[in-house]
Parts: structure tokens; sequence; C-alpha cells
């Protein structure tokens, strides 16, 4: 492009920071840190910010306006509708957050080796990938949570299963590029034996990407969970969970729309935080 | 570029391969005898046995599987227990709702994305940006059912504008019934959209032939719409075919709450049913669905930008 | 020259955004371009000609703006005007080519639409009217086969045919003038020269006006009658262009000239002017000062004024008063 230009043009800092020192500046992550530690306090806090049992219904007083007692009133078994929010919050939060783990794992590895090995490992990788991503993300949880039966550990498996696709090409993509970068030719060349390279030098770099992106598969994680406790596929009644909470409110959407309304909100709230983060962190870290 | 079609296909045999054998092993993942389950817990062994050996049940799994991809080429998707019909013709009668949903829900996306991205654009770095770039941060956070479910809540039983779900029995029926649903969709498809428009159109606004535009006087419509946006518009096709298999996803779920008898619905009623050939049936139709939709934005991309010549 | 002042500059300053605020690109430049006059401005990358150019335009990048001056064209005061009018003086009254014709293109367009989009918006009443012109304007730039060019995109055609384009749409709107940002430089050297003779064969046809940019200065001494000198923002030599080139009175034009390969003297070496080139206005003493070969003292403490006897003036402490060993035989427009 046009070199005078460039040159009288300063780079406009607006999306490329240095780390370290702006961290306290990055708005966008402050935000989204101080958001989410508000969201863990309040379902950390629940026994003592919802006194009710989440799980004690009272058949006289279904589908209940808010009122004293009860903050946001009751659902169709007669259950303390704010005490299910916070108690599920934990559910969904634990599993949105853990079940990413293993695909993070599990992809990354596979991402690693494919970029680095080349040849017929990444061929196989990369066909395998090509498989798995055919199939649209809710159809193939969906259709392995229903034959593996419903349930948390079934939920793990299918996420892990499904998840690990977007690690392996970040992490893949970031090795190739590595490589053509040649720090991975000079690391040979000063006799560095293939597992060190790997773990010392190559996967600090590239993990950097592939923890941001883990940022937005939390949220992506938390609707199938969500969705599938929406299906009844998911984590299984009597534990309250907001999937199941918009079911009920689903079913009972006339007399009761607080109960269909907030879960939603909630889901929302949690997305933001987790999004937040993941720009500030985009932000920071991320290529420009 | 007939050439390239046929490369492409070729390619894709060791895909479908691989698709067919996830969509039978799914299948051979359920705990315990599908003849078991479809006969109850008090079912004789000799009755399970005679049911496994008429549908070949008891045959080793390599040849149950060329069984499968046999009558999956000649066109044979199997029989659905639930409906007592060939679920060829259930997914051919269901396949319609889906698609016309798509399109439908792909132009609001479209419609509504479009306007935000150029205003955002346009007015980068200041207010109106900040606060349409809060809609993507939102949006992905956002339950597409529940999108659905305040969609119902608000225009059909509060406002009475749309029916509450169903198809309706006639066209124009059947078109307002598509609408809320189209427009989850595009409550989905838009978020994605108008973060990855607002960054390509920054760019291309702070490009070289831009400005050059500007210096040959020509109007900011005409640059804004004849020659940037069209220099976005391209690469959005490719973001739309990235995510496309994450809309499909949503199809399912979006179908159950508005009652649309598309191709979602009958996957979940073949799950609740435990209707093992509609499941895998379908499973295998949203795959093929998510390869064929791939090709066609590789085509349309190339079609639509001079500088892609195919076939590297 | 007694034709009318096309376009004047007064002691323009225009200054960008940095990491610490506005700094000055542009600073104190003055010049004067008759009708179908031409003005050739000497400078490296980085001297602040292209602000120059797109502070007359009135686009410069975001953020960048004017802190004085005056830009009058044809006796209209630029700086005041609005961007509606600014838009339609632009194209139609002043026309520009830019160095890269590749990033000076729509990419997904066709080359001849936007010859015709140029004509369309400001001289054509109609599409076919325009697209007629756009043909025309093709011939004229001397593309060959106009009809199968005129629907190709710009990857398609090679760097000087692009370049003939551009050209065919910064005449388009008839204007009176034409600014050419190192309109040659991305060429390869056997296109310059057919690019070179076909804006001087323009620039007579049409009776154009001519501001033309560049680092190189035999590109500048063929085709202009007049020369300013830039370095970091500032003008530190003006002068008729064959006066300026075989006597030089600034160090820093003494040095380009030093360091420009010479066909004629094909023994001697070109020696390169010591240090890197400055990057921004200097606000004490000469900018020049640190690579200068006779720097003395008030170099590093006075800013130079610009000035000297008749049209050759200089901003120097020290200027150089004698002719170069031997004269540069360099050709200069009537």
């Amino acid at each position: 492009m046009s070199v005078p230009l460039a040159v009288l043009t300063p780079v406009v800092a607006a999306e490329r920071r240095r780390p370290g020192i702006s961290l306290l500046h990055n708005k966008t992550l402050l935000a989204g840190i101080a958001l989410l530690f508000v969201i863990v306090m309040m379902v950390v806090l629940a026994p003592v910010l919802a006194p009710a049992d989440p799980n004690q219904q009272n058949l006289f007083n279904v589908l209940a306006r808010p009122g004293p007692g009860h903050l946001l009133g009751t659902d169709d078994l007669g259950r303390d509708t704010w005490a299910r929010l916070l108690y599920g919050g934990r559910v969904d939060l634990m599993i949105g957050v853990s079940a990413v783990i293993a695909p993070f794992i599990l992809g990354s590895t596979l991402g690693l080796l494919a970029g680095y090995l080349g040849g017929w490992v990444d061929a196989v990788i990369m066909r395998v990938l090509e498989v798995v991503v055919a199939f649209p993300f809710y159809v193939l949880i969906i259709a392995v949570v229903f034959a593996l039966g419903a349930g948390v550990s079934s939920i793990f498996i299918a996420i892990t299963a499904v998840g690990w696709v977007s690690y392996c090409r970040i992490v893949r993509g970031e090795v190739l590029v590595a490589k053509r970068l040649g720090y991975v030719e000079a690391a040979r060349a000063a006799g560095l034996s293939t597992p060190r390279i790997l773990i010392r030098h190559l996967t600090p770099n590239v993990l950097t990407q592939a923890l941001i992106y883990s940022m937005s598969d939390i949220v992506l994680t938390i609707l199938a969970v969500v969705t599938l406790g929406f299906l009844g596929l998911g984590v299984q009644p009597p534990t309250a969970e907001w999937g199941a909470m918009l079911q009920a409110g689903f079913e009972n959407i006339l007399t009761d729309p607080i109960l269909g309304t907030v879960p939603g909100i909630a889901v929302v709230i949690t997305g933001l935080a987790f999004s937040l983060i993941g720009d500030g962190l985009a932000a920071e870290f991320g290529k420009p | 570029m007939a050439r390239y079609l046929l490369r492409r296909l070729l390619q894709l045999i060791p895909v479908v391969i691989g698709i067919t054998l996830i969509t039978f092993l799914l299948l051979h993942l359920v705990p315990g005898d599908p003849a078991r389950t479809l006969l109850g817990v008090r079912a004789t062994p000799a009755r399970v046995a005679a049911l496994d050996r008429e549908w070949g049940l008891d045959l080793p799994l390599p040849v149950q599987y060329v069984d499968y991809v046999g009558r999956l080429l000649q066109g044979n998707l199997g029989t659905s227990i639930f409906y007592e019909a060939p679920v060829g013709q259930l997914v051919a009668s269901a396949l319609p709702v889906t698609l016309g949903m798509l399109a439908m829900g792909t132009i609001f996306g479209i419609a509504m994305a479009v306007p935000l991205a150029v205003l955002a654009a346009t007015h980068a770095g200041r207010p109106t940006d900040h606060v349409i770039r809060a809609v993507p941060l939102i949006g992905l956070g956002m339950p597409p059912f529940w999108v659905g479910f305040i969609l119902l809540l608000v225009f059909a039983l509060t406002l009475s504008l749309f029916p509450v779900g169903g198809w309706g029995d006639t066209l124009p029926q059947h078109l307002i019934s598509l609408v809320l649903p189209a427009l989850t969709i595009a409550a989905v498809m838009t978020p994605i959209l108008v973060r990855s428009m607002r960054a390509s159109l920054v760019e291309v606004l702070r490009s070289d032939f831009v400005t050059a535009a500007r210096a040959r006087g020509l109007s900011t419509w005409r640059v804004l719409f004849r020659h940037a946006l069209r220099n976005t518009l391209i690469p959005a096709v490719s973001v739309l075919a990235v995510n496309l298999g994450y809309l499909l996803g949503g199809t399912v779920i979006i179908e159950n709450v508005f009652g649309l008898p598309g191709v979602g619905n009958l996957l979940l009623s073949g799950i609740f049913e435990r209707d093992f050939d509609v499941v895998q049936s379908v499973t295998l139709i949203y795959a093929l669905l998510v390869v064929i939709i791939n090709i066609a934005a590789d085509l349309a991309y190339a079609r639509l930008d001079p500088r892609v010549v195919l076939g590297q | 020259m007694s034709a009318p002042l096309l376009l004047r500059v007064e002691r323009l300053a225009v200054a960008m955004p940095g990491p610490r605020g506005l700094f000055p690109v542009v600073e104190d430049v003055s010049f004067d371009l008759p009708m179908g006059g031409a003005l050739g401005v000497v400078g490296e990358s980085g001297s602040g000609k292209t602000t120059m150019l797109r502070a007359i335009l009135g686009l410069l990048p975001q953020g960048g703006r004017v802190t004085s001056g005056l830009i009058s064209f044809d006796g209209e005061d630029l700086l005041s005007a609005g961007e509606g009018r600014m838009r339609r003086i632009r194209g139609r009254q002043i026309g520009v080519i830019w160095q890269d014709p590749q990033a000076a293109l729509d990419p997904v367009m066709r080359v001849g639409e936007q010859i015709a989009e140029t004509a369309r918006a400001h001289v054509a009443g109609s599409w076919k009217i325009a697209r007629d012109r756009a043909k025309e304007l093709m011939r004229l730039v001397e593309l060959p086969d106009v009809e199968r060019t005129y629907r190709a995109y710009p990857h398609q055609l090679s760097g000087g045919q692009r370049q003939r384009v551009v050209i065919a749409s910064a005449i388009a709107g008839e204007p009176r003038l034409v600014l050419a940002d190192e309109p040659t430089t991305a060429l390869d050297v056997t296109v310059q020269d057919q690019v070179l003779s076909l804006l001087a064969r323009l620039r007579q046809e049409l009776n154009l006006a001519l501001l033309l940019v560049s680092h190189d200065l035999a590109v500048v001494g063929e085709t202009c009658d007049e020369v300013s000198v830039m370095y970091a923002g500032r003008i530190v030599e003006h002068g008729p262009a064959n006066g300026v080139f075989s006597s030089p009175r600034h160090h820093y034009t003494a040095g380009l000239l030093a360091a420009a390969p010479r066909v004629d003297r094909p023994g001697v070496r070109p020696v390169s002017i010591p240090g890197t080139p400055a990057l921004a206005v200097a606000q004490r003493g000469c900018a020049f000062a640190a690579r200068c070969p006779a720097v003395l003292a008030n170099c590093l403490e006075v800013v130079p004024p610009l000035v000297g006897q008749g049209r050759h003036r200089v901003a120097c402490h020290h200027p150089l008063g004698r002719e170069l060993p031997s004269p540069v035989p360099l050709e200069a427009k009537p």
C-alpha cells in the first residue's frame, strides 16, 4: 500500500496495547472480571442471599407472584424462584467452566501434534476434524447425550467430543505460523529435542490464543448446558438449573412470565461477563 | 467451475464416509439393545432375539455398516416406528419448513446487521459505535430458545400480532408463522455478522482505494455502498458459512419452541420416542446440509470476488 | 509568468495525531502555481509531501488537521469550504494520480466503470455518455484494446496499464489541476518514461496545471518548471527547475543531486547523504543540521527562513553560492 501515507499516519493505538502496564487500563477486561466477580459472589453466597430451600416444594403456592418471602415468586411446584436462580447458577457456572477443560486439553494437544508433526498425522487429524465439524453443534450434542443417556457425565462427554475442534484449529494455526517464523528451526538447530521444543517454547505462545477463545467457549458451553436442560436432556430434576427453569417457564408462559424471563437474563449477563473478559484478553494479547 | 465442483465433490467422499460412520456408531452407543428398548422390560429373550434377527442386529458391526451404507445409497433412510412411515417421506415434508425458516432468518439477519455495521463503522470510536458493539457482546450470550420465548411472549401472546407457534394451513399462514422463528434465527446471526462486518468495514474505509474514490469527488453514498460495502460483504459470505453449523443447530430448539414441523422437531421427537432410524437419518441430513452449504458458499464467494481463482 | 494563479498555498502548517497528541508534519509551506504551470515538490518519505497534498484536498487521515495557513484555489479559500463544496471540487477541479495504482482502484469493480463513474459524477449527463467518455479517455491515455480493457479488473492489468487507468480517472472530471503523488515510483523504469511523456502530452493538450510530488529528481526535472525541495516538513529551497538543479543553494539539495546516479557521468559514484531522514518538524534550528556537512553553531538554534533574490530562494544560514563542478544537463519545459 501507499508507503508515504503509512509513514505519516501514526498507528492510532486503539486496539494494540502492551500487556502488563496497561492491564489496569483495559476497561473491557476489568468490567468483565468485575461482573464475573459479582455473579460468582452471588451464587457462592446463595444460602445467605436466598434462605429458602431451592428444592422445597409447596404445592399450595405454585406460580405465585413476587411477594414476601419469595423475591421472584415461585415456580410450578411452589419452589422459590430466587433460590433456584442462585443455586441453579452454581450448577450452570460450574459445568460451563469445567466442561471446557477437557476439550481445551484434547484439542490443543491434537492441534500441537498436527501442526508440529505435519504429514500423515496432520492429514488424519484434519479429516476427523472435517467430519466432526460437518455436524451442527447442537445436533451432535443432543444426539450424543441421547445415545449416552441424559445426565451430567453425558454432557461432559458430548461437549468434549464436539468442542475439541476449535482448539485444535486455533493451536494448529498458531503452530504453523510459528513454524513459518522460524524460531522452531532455530531451536532445533540449537539441538533441543522435540518434546522440549514443544513444551518449553511453542506451548506458551500458542496457548494464549486458545485461552482467549476458551472464554467464548465457556459462553457456548453454558448455552449448551442450558439448552439441554430446557429439553430435559441435561441436568436432571429436581436439581435447580437455569435451563430446566426456562422449560417450566415456557410451559407456564401465561401465568408466570417471570419464571421464563429471569433465568434467561441470568444467562445473558453471565455470557456478557465472559465475553467481556475474552474481548479484554484479545485486546491485550491478541493479533492486531 | 465444473471441474472445481467435481474436485470438491471427490474431496468430500472421505468426509461423507466419516459422517455415515458417526451416525451409524451413534446408535450403537446407546446402552442396551434397541430391540429390548422397544419391546419393553418384560419382553422375553426369544422375542428380543427374533427382532434382533429381523433388524439384522445380530450380525457383526462391519457388516451392519455396509448394509447401512448400502441402503443409504439406495435412498432408503429407514422407517419411523412412531409415525409408521418412511423416514425419507417425513424428511421431505419437513425440510421445506426448516429451510424456509433459515432463508427468512438469513434475510432478516443481513437486513439488521448491515445498517448496524455501517453505522458503527462510520462512527468508529464514538458513542454510537460503542453502543452498537454491545450488541454482539450481549447477543452472543442469549440462548436462542429464550429469544424465541421472549418474542412469543411479546408479539404473539401480549400483542397478538403473530400466531403462538404452529404452522398453519395455507401459504400465507405458513409465511406468517415463520416470521417470529426467523427473527429468532436473525437474533443469533446478527451479533456474529455485526462484529465481523464492522471490523472489516472499518478497515475498508481506511484503505487507499476509498481515499482515492473520495479524491475523485464521488458522493459519500456511492463510496459507501458501491465500493466499501461491496468489499465488506464478500468476506461476510465466508463468515456466514463458517457459522452455519451453529445456526443449523439452533433450528432444532427454535422449532421446538414454536412448534414448527421442521427437521429439528423431527429429530427431537425421534429422540424422545427413541425412534432410531429417524435420529440417525436426520443427523445425517443435517451433516450433508452443512457440507452442501459450505460448497455453495465457496462458489458464491468465487462468483462475487473477481480476484479469486478456483481450484488451488 | 504572467498566467493567473490557480493554486496558492501560504504558510501552510499541518499536524497529525500521535501518542502524545498532535505533532507538526508540515510547517510554513508556501508556493504558487499558475494555470497550466507545473510545480515539482522533491522530498524523501516522511518529508510531509503527501500530507500536504491531502491537506489541499481536505482528505487528511482521521485526527490530522491544518493548524494554520491558507490554501486558495482559483481565488477560493479551500480551508473554509465545507465538505459538500470540497466534494464538488475534488475530481471536477482537482484530479489526483496516486503512487500505487493497485491501491487506488477498487479491486472488485471493472476499471472502465471506475473511470465512467468519475465522469458521471461531474460532467456526464447519463451513464451512456459517461461510458463513452470513459472509453475516449482510455484511448487518450493510450490503453490498448479499449473494449476489452474496459471490462477488466485491476488485478488483470499490468502496473503501467493500471496507472494509465488512474490517470484517466483523474482527468475524467475535466479538472484544471492534477496532483500527482509519486506517479511513477511503483512502475518499471521502462514504463516510467512512457507515463511521464503521457503526462506532458496531456498537460499540453488539456492545459492542465500539475503539482508533482516525488523523491526522484530526474522525474521532477523532466516535467516541472519550478521545483520546491522539502525536508522535514519545511521547504528548504525553491526556484526554477534548471536553476535549482544546476546551482543548488541548500546542502540537502546538493546532497540529493550528488546521491543520484547519473547516466552522463558513469564513472562518478553517487554519494549518499549520511544519516537518516528526519521524521518530524524541527522546532529549533535547521532540521538538516544533523546531516549537513557545513553545519555551524547557529544552525542548531535558529530556524533558517526561506529567503533569496528573484525566484530562487533557500532556507539556509550558509547556503551554497557556487555552481556544481559540471552542470547537470536536465531539460526544463519552457
